[in-house]
C-alpha cells in the first residue's frame, strides 16, 4: 500500500500531460545515418591528413638534425667542408618537404572536417497521433504502476 | 590557427643558424652562405668584416728568398735535432720561398724530417728538398694524420740525407686550390728536424 502511494501520485502528474497530448500529435526526430561511402570518405580523408601530416613531421625532425648538426653559435675550430654545405642543403631540403607535408596534411584534415559537415545526414522527423483520451491507461502493480497507451504514426 | 602558426615557427628553427666566426674558411675559401672568407684570419664571417690578405706579424721567414741563391738559412741542427719551425707566407705574387741548411760532418746516418702546414681555404702549397748538386730529390706526400676538417693540409717529406752536404728546401704553390687566381696567397709553418731515422 505504501508503494502504491507514489504510483498514485505518478499517475496525478501524468494523467494532464496525456490528455493534453490528445490535441497534439507528438513529434520524433529520427537522426539520419552517414553512408559506408560517407563515411569512407571522411575517415579516408583524416587518415591520410594524419599520415602526411606524420610524414611532415618525420622531416621536421629531420631537417631540426641537420640543422643541430651545422649550425653553432660559437667558434667550432673546424674548416667548412662539403659535408657540412650538405647538411645545409639536407636541412633546407627536408624544411620544405615539412612544409608541404603539413600543409597537405592540414588540408586533408580540413577537408575532413568539411566532408564530415557536408555528409552530415538530415534527421527525420516523425508524427505520433495519439488514438484519443481514454486510450492511455495505469495499472498498479505491486511496488508501482504500468503505463499503456495507442498511437499512430 | 594557433597551431599552424606554431608549426611555421617550429620550421624556422630549421634553418642553421652559425654565427659569424664559427667556422674557418674551407677549401677555395668557401663558407656557409651568406658569409665570407676573411682571408686576414682565414675565418668564415659576415661580408661586412672581409679584410685582405695579411701574412701577419709573427712570420720568421727572411725575404727575399724567391730563388736558391737567396736562399734563407735555417741554423742549428744537430745530427738529432730540436725541431725548427719557419711560419713563412706566400702573399700574391710572391713564387717560391727558399731555405737552405747543412746536415752536421759528424752525423752517422741521418733523415730531414720536413712538415709543412697550410690553410686550406687558400692556395695550395707543396714543398720540395733539394739535394747538394741542385736537382730535385724529394717531393711530399700527404702526411697520415692530415684532415681536411682541421682547416689546414699538412705534406710530409722524410728523406735520408748525406753529413756534411747542404740541402735546399722550396716552398711554392703546388697548383690548384686559388679559387681560380683569387686567392693566391696562403702562410704556412714549415718543421724541420734531423734524425737518425
Amino acid at each position: 500500500m505504501s508503494r502504491l502511494l507514489p504510483a498514485i501520485c505518478l499517475l496525478a502528474l501524468v494523467a494532464p500531460r496525456i490528455a493534453r497530448a490528445d490535441d497534439k500529435d507528438i513529434v520524433i526526430d529520427i537522426p539520419g545515418e552517414r553512408t559506408m561511402e560517407q563515411k569512407v570518405l571522411v575517415g579516408g580523408l583524416a587518415g591520410a591528413g594524419f599520415l602526411v601530416g606524420a610524414i611532415g613531421a618525420y622531416f621536421h625532425y629531420d631537417s631540426s638534425q641537420a640543422s643541430d648538426d651545422v649550425g653553432s653559435g660559437k667558434y667550432t675550430g673546424h674548416a667548412w667542408t662539403a659535408e657540412d654545405q650538405a647538411l645545409v642543403d639536407q636541412a633546407d631540403r627536408s624544411r620544405t618537404r615539412a612544409i608541404v607535408g603539413y600543409s597537405v596534411g592540414g588540408a586533408l584534415l580540413i577537408g575532413a572536417i568539411v566532408a564530415y559537415v557536408i555528409t552530415d545526414p538530415p534527421s527525420e522527423s516523425a508524427v505520433i497521433h495519439p488514438h484519443g483520451r481514454g486510450s492511455a491507461t495505469l495499472t498498479p502493480t505491486p511496488g508501482g504502476a504500468m503505463a499503456f497507451g495507442t498511437w499512430s504514426f | 590557427m594557433r597551431a599552424w602558426m606554431l608549426s611555421f615557427a617550429l620550421l624556422g628553427a630549421c634553418t642553421p643558424e652559425i654565427v659569424s666566426g664559427a667556422y674557418l674558411c674551407g677549401p677555395d675559401e668557401s663558407c656557409p652562405d651568406g658569409q665570407k672568407c676573411n682571408p686576414a684570419s682565414a675565418l668564415c664571417v659576415g661580408p661586412g668584416s672581409v679584410e685582405t690578405f695579411a701574412c701577419g706579424k709573427d712570420q720568421t721567414e727572411i725575404e727575399p728568398n724567391n730563388s736558391q741563391a737567396g736562399a734563407q738559412v735555417i741554423q742549428g741542427l744537430g745530427c738529432a735535432s730540436t725541431l725548427a719551425e719557419i711560419r713563412g707566407c706566400t702573399p700574391a705574387g710572391d713564387a717560391d720561398d727558399w731555405f737552405v741548411f747543412d746536415v752536421p760532418a759528424t752525423c752517422t746516418t741521418s733523415v730531414a724530417h720536413l712538415r709543412l702546414s697550410s690553410s686550406i681555404a687558400f692556395q695550395t702549397l707543396g714543398v720540395k728538398l733539394s739535394g747538394p748538386n741542385g736537382t730535385f730529390e724529394a717531393s711530399e706526400t700527404v702526411c697520415a694524420a692530415s684532415s681536411p676538417d682541421d682547416a689546414e693540409v699538412q705534406v710530409c717529406l722524410d728523406q735520408a740525407v748525406t753529413p756534411g752536404a747542404t740541402y735546399a728546401v722550396r716552398v711554392g704553390p703546388a697548383g690548384g686550390g686559388n679559387c681560380e687566381g683569387n686567392c693566391s696567397y696562403n702562410r704556412y709553418s714549415l718543421h724541420l728536424q734531423l734524425g737518425t731515422n
